[in-house]
């Protein structure tokens, strides 16, 4: 499976907000990044991307009284800021299914 | 630590405030406002108890500050839930002072439960890194089979799974990536191994700080990987390291010596001599002040310096850097005394030292019949240098010409010299050796069957080199089939104690020991040192080989007569864990002890391999892989 299809199994798992089953996809998209031998500026991109999926999806992935502890770590120990997940990385800009006008044709 | 911490943390809490609450109630009758503000007294205490402890669990790393500060949290909330319930049944129904007093034992229940599920979970985490241990263990295994890809699908995936059960941002998950990245180091996979430990030294940094021991040893595992890493940039990164290295250890530490030495490498690379030479001349002074360092990192940093002094044009302070090294030369491994002759040489050429320069080539040659073969790149420039006193015995410049023709396997020319001298074929050099023994020596085979030929004879030669011994030490595998048929009885194959077998544990071949074996030989025969070939083979790590003769049914317990010292010994002192854990599983004795005393977990203790320390004594506690 390529950089390619890993991204895209991991966007539709984001999509459908399955985020437990989304971060072993993040991870190993990210090392199968890292492991590219010299990566192209696209890649590099796609790789900081990746990075900050999986902090949010780790965040995403607390139970409640982790979640506790961590604002109490936020706010009593090493204060840091939230961060939004990231806009789903798409490899291609054309639309995967044929809209609905274009079927009647 | 944490974990006793953590407990008596728990215990605090919950004792603390059970006393609190069961005074304040028995003397207020349980006034509804009293309650809640012990209860209030009674959560500020958790919360200051949990804020002076958080720093101290962060340094445990990654997500297991978490957790331990999860489960105190948990458990504080357990013992007021668990008391309110209880208490406010015992209002509800009118229940006597001492049945409250029982309501606390419950709160306290309730506080312990998170506090097992803390143990479970810590459980699980050594559990994974059990798991992990194994797997590097099989990556060994796989790439002793030369499956390097399947190595590499095992560490990954082990990676993964850490990074799944412990999170991204954890010591364990960089412990994988460290391993992997080593993995990458040992395929020759430069970025990749770069990209692994780059990852390490992020999460590290994070979790332990930028001025951590562990940061830096990772920072240089980084740039020594990084081919591609700019000099410059590499540079800095070992200054950094440098620096946490000298403010953690001292000015004076081995570790910040072998830093140095580093920056010397890649001053070198930046074409900076003069800045070369002072990274160098510091390491060297450094490892001079140290007692506890062996003399292999002194020595070596030695002839760095001597060789930058070469470069800086100033052969007298090489010579005398090199005459520092002199005495602990014997101790040194073939590969560096080599090198050491080697600059020696040059140093002396500079010199105008002819003689001496000679008399280290010839040196170095004997070094090279010895202990490093035909295959070493420096071989034929020595033996060219060589070959005037090589062939003195022969008192004819034309035996230089036959010596010439055998290195480069020119049968024709020697067919036609030897016609004129055939006592040639039997006559001995300067070194001790006839062609037939430079013939197998280069594994040469059509030149050994023309020696063969000429009347040379396998059963002649019994000095501590035969032709069987050369080939097998050498790996010459055609040689030894074509030669293998011509062994009549066994005393080709032993001579003066030493077996063929010995020879192809030094090499590691185990094709070649199948040839051999295939005649039904011994497996356990013993040489004068006292070794068997399993002894050899440990030592110098050959898996495949040692695999090999445990299935001829080698003795996994015979033991060096000399030192005591069983195979697992030796593999446990070095460090080779995959034959250290076959030989356990075919029945060797885990508390054997040597001449010294030691058991293997001893001795591994005594070399610093923890790893190996950890595995066998997992192995006795029936963690079997």
């Amino acid at each position: 499976m390529d950089t390619g299809e890993r991204q895209a199994a991991l966007n539709t798992q984001i999509r459908f907000h399955n985020y437990s089953a989304a971060l072993p996809l993040a991870y190993t998209l990210r090392l199968e990044l890292q492991l590219i031998n010299k990566r192209k500026a696209r890649e590099e991109e796609q790789l900081q991307q990746v990075e900050l999926t999986i902090r949010q999806l780790e965040r995403l992935n607390e139970p409640f009284y982790q979640k506790a502890t961590r604002w109490l770590w936020n706010r009593l120990v090493e204060p840091t800021h939230e961060e939004p997940l990231p806009p789903i990385y798409e490899e291609a800009e054309s639309p995967l299914t044929v809209s609905p006008d274009e079927e009647e044709k | 630590m944490s974990k006793a911490l953590t407990f008596g943390l728990s215990l605090h809490c919950t004792v603390s405030f059970f006393l609190l609450l069961l005074g304040v109630f028995r003397l207020l009758s349980f006034s509804v406002p009293m309650a809640l503000a012990a209860l209030m007294v009674g959560v500020g205490l958790d919360v200051g108890v949990f804020y002076l402890a958080l720093p101290q669990f962060a340094k445990g790393g990654g997500r297991r500050d978490y957790v331990i500060l999860s489960a105190l949290s948990s458990a504080a909330i357990g013992n007021y839930v668990g008391f309110l319930a209880t208490a406010g049944f015992a209002k509800k129904f009118d229940i006597s002072p001492d049945w409250l007093a029982s309501s606390f034992l419950f709160g306290g229940f309730c506080g312990l439960l998170p506090w097992l599920r803390w143990q479970l979970t810590l459980e699980r985490m050594a559990k994974e890194e059990r798991n992990h241990q194994a797997t590097v263990i099989e990556a060994k295994r796989l790439m002793e089979l030369d499956a390097p890809k399947d190595a590499e699908d095992k560490l990954k995936e082990s990676l993964l799974q850490a990074e799944v059960v412990f999170g991204g941002t954890h010591l364990h998950p960089a412990q994988a990536a460290i391993d992997l990245g080593r993995f990458f180091s040992e395929v020759e996979q430069p970025q990749r191994a770069a990209a692994m430990f780059k990852r390490a030294v992020r999460i590290r940094e994070q979790l332990l700080g930028e001025d951590d021991v562990r940061v830096s040893s990772t920072l240089m595992d980084w740039v020594n990987a990084d081919d591609d890493m700019d000099p410059s940039e590499a540079v800095a990164q070992m200054r950094k390291a440098l620096l946490i290295l000298e403010r953690q250890l001292g000015a004076y530490a081995p570790p910040v010596a072998l830093a140095y030495e580093r920056v010397g490498d890649l001053q070198q690379r930046l074409d900076n001599p003069q800045e070369a030479e002072n990274a160098l001349r510091r390491s060297l002074s450094i490892l001079k002040k140290a007692e506890s360092q062996t003399n292999r990192d002194l020595f070596r940093v030695g002839l760095k310096l001597s060789r930058i002094y070469l470069e800086l044009k100033r052969p007298k302070d090489a010579q005398e850097t090199l005459a520092g090294l002199e005495t602990s030369i014997s101790s040194q491994k073939a590969p560096m005394q080599l090198e050491y002759l080697m600059v020696q040489m040059t140093t002396l050429a500079e010199l105008n030292e002819q003689q001496a320069s000679q008399d280290r080539a010839w040196e170095a040659l004997q070094l090279l019949q010895r202990d490093l073969g035909p295959s070493t790149t420096e071989f034929k420039s020595i033996w060219e240098g060589c070959l005037d006193r090589l062939t003195e015995p022969f008192g004819d410049p034309e035996a230089r010409t036959v010596y010439t023709a055998t290195l480069g396997a020119d049968s024709y020319s020697i067919r036609q010299i030897l016609q004129n001298h055939p006592e040639w074929v039997t006559q001995k050099d300067a070194g001790g050796w006839n062609l037939l023994q430079w013939a197998c020596f280069f594994g040469h085979e059509r030149m050994v069957e023309a020696f063969l030929a000429q009347g040379a004879s396998l059963d002649e030669i019994t000095d501590e080199w035969p032709p069987l011994h050369i080939v097998c030490r050498w790996a010459h595998r055609r040689l030894i089939s074509s030669l293998g048929g011509k062994v009549e009885n066994q005393n080709q194959l032993a001579q003066k104690d030493w077996h063929a077998l010995h020879r192809c544990a030094q090499n590691g071949d185990s094709r070649l020991m199948e040839l051999l074996t295939s005649k039904e030989l011994e497996v356990d025969p013993v040489n004068e040192r006292g070794d068997t070939p399993l002894l050899i083979a440990c030592r110098q790590g050959h898996y495949l080989m040692a695999v090999g003769l445990v299935a001829r049914t080698a003795d996994v317990n015979k033991v060096n007569s000399q030192s005591g010292r069983s195979p697992l010994h030796e593999a446990a002192y070095l460090g080779h864990r995959a034959i250290a854990e076959c030989l356990m599983l075919n029945g060797a004795k885990i508390d054997a002890r040597d001449r010294a005393g030691l058991t293997p977990a001893e001795l591994a203790a005594q070399a610093e391999k923890e790893a190996m320390v950890k595995q066998i004594q997992a192995f006795a506690r029936g963690h079997k892989p």
